[in-house]
């Protein structure tokens, strides 16, 4: 654990000078590996406006590349980019006409951090799980938490892999579609 | 259920769309774009550099070329000409053809050459007769002293 905490802090530590220096192989790993997260994070907070989010995204990326300071380590960095995350939704408002309380937006600034915003999606995730049909929790139980290839779990279905796979994508939509309805519930101002 | 597996999950569902991939293939190409922009880095100053490097090179050697064609400066010959004349007495002048400025006087040498005389020493040979008259019985022969042949003759 303490080994795998220290390793992050290497490869941030990396791929922040080496962004800051201009090196395209420190942005390829920084984007193969924040991206999505980043994505998720903007998702949380537009309360699952995925055009909103994706916007946001955008201009958050162009700021970590325009101001992008080597970092400490990956606490330091998550901290900093969800700053700027904050930062950058909160002109967009302001550009747009919405107006901002004050009170939510310090609101916001104590609750955000690498790990809950993670814990809140995740928490979102296993809610909406449960609105699925029992047979699809077990196929994603099985094949995310059991890591049983599909394969097997065709052959224990008495079905195809590509049958199989067809039917995940279907209950990925399912679930994305119910996590997004359950994130408009979410309050953030 | 780990975190890791939770977050596989979260990921692969929340890229169910048909957009996600066109979407963050764009954002991606758009940071790229943003970053060569705005953090050149120093392997693109690279050609500027050596083309710096270059022009400053060009000038200097203008500028020294400038600088000896206003300044004559004397030149010294690497090597020594070597020429053949007819015997010289002390006072000639000898002028070169192909660089008139080039003007060699002669003059004796004064000490500089050691003049060395021999002359003639009358040697007197002696005869087996007379070296026995002048041994008498006594035994005789030559021995090598410090690298020096000596004649020597034992007895009283």
């Amino acid at each position: 654990m303490m080994q795998e905490a220290e390793e992050n802090d290497t490869f941030f530590r990396e791929i922040t000078a080496g962004m800051a220096e201009g090196h395209e192989f420190a942005y390829r790993r920084f984007y193969d590996s924040c991206f999505d997260k980043l994505y998720r994070y903007l998702l949380l907070r537009t309360r699952g406006d995925e055009d909103l989010a994706r916007e946001l995204t955008q201009l958050v990326l162009l700021k970590v590349v325009r101001y992008i300071q080597p970092c400490a380590g990956e606490r330091a960095f998550w901290a900093w980019l969800y700053q700027l995350c904050r930062s950058v939704q909160v002109d967009w408002l302001r550009r747009n006409g919405k107006t901002v309380a004050q009170d939510a937006v310090a609101f916001w600034q104590e609750q955000a951090s690498t790990e809950n915003a993670d814990e809140e999606l995740f928490e979102h995730l296993e809610a909406s799980m449960e609105h699925l049909a029992p047979e699809e929790r077990e196929l994603l139980r099985l094949s995310y938490f059991e890591a049983v290839p599909q394969r097997a779990i065709a052959e224990r279905m008495q079905s195809t892999a590509k049958a199989v796979e067809s039917k995940m994508a279907r209950i990925r939509k399912k679930l994305r579609q119910t996590i997004l309805e359950r994130l408009k519930d979410y309050v953030v101002f | 259920m780990s975190s890791s597996d939770k977050n596989r999950l979260l990921n692969e569902t929340l890229r169910e769309s048909r957009q996600y991939e066109a979407f963050r293939n764009a954002i991606f190409q758009a940071g790229l774009t943003e970053l060569r922009k705005t953090r050149p880095t120093a392997r693109s100053w690279t050609p500027w550099a050596l083309a710096a490097s270059l022009l400053v090179g060009i000038g200097v050697g203008i500028w020294g070329m400038t600088r000896k064609s206003e300044h004559p400066q004397v030149v010294i010959a690497s090597s020594v000409d070597s020429f053949v004349s007819r015997p010289l007495s002390a006072g000639d002048v000898v002028r070169s053809t192909a660089d008139d400025r080039l003007l060699v006087q002669t003059e004796r040498a004064h000490g500089a050459v050691e003049v060395v005389t021999t002359e003639h020493v009358p040697l007197t040979e002696l005869d087996d007769r007379e070296l026995l008259s002048v041994f008498g019985k006594k035994p005789a022969g030559f021995v090598q002293n410090n690298g020096h042949l000596q004649f020597m003759v034992l007895g009283n």
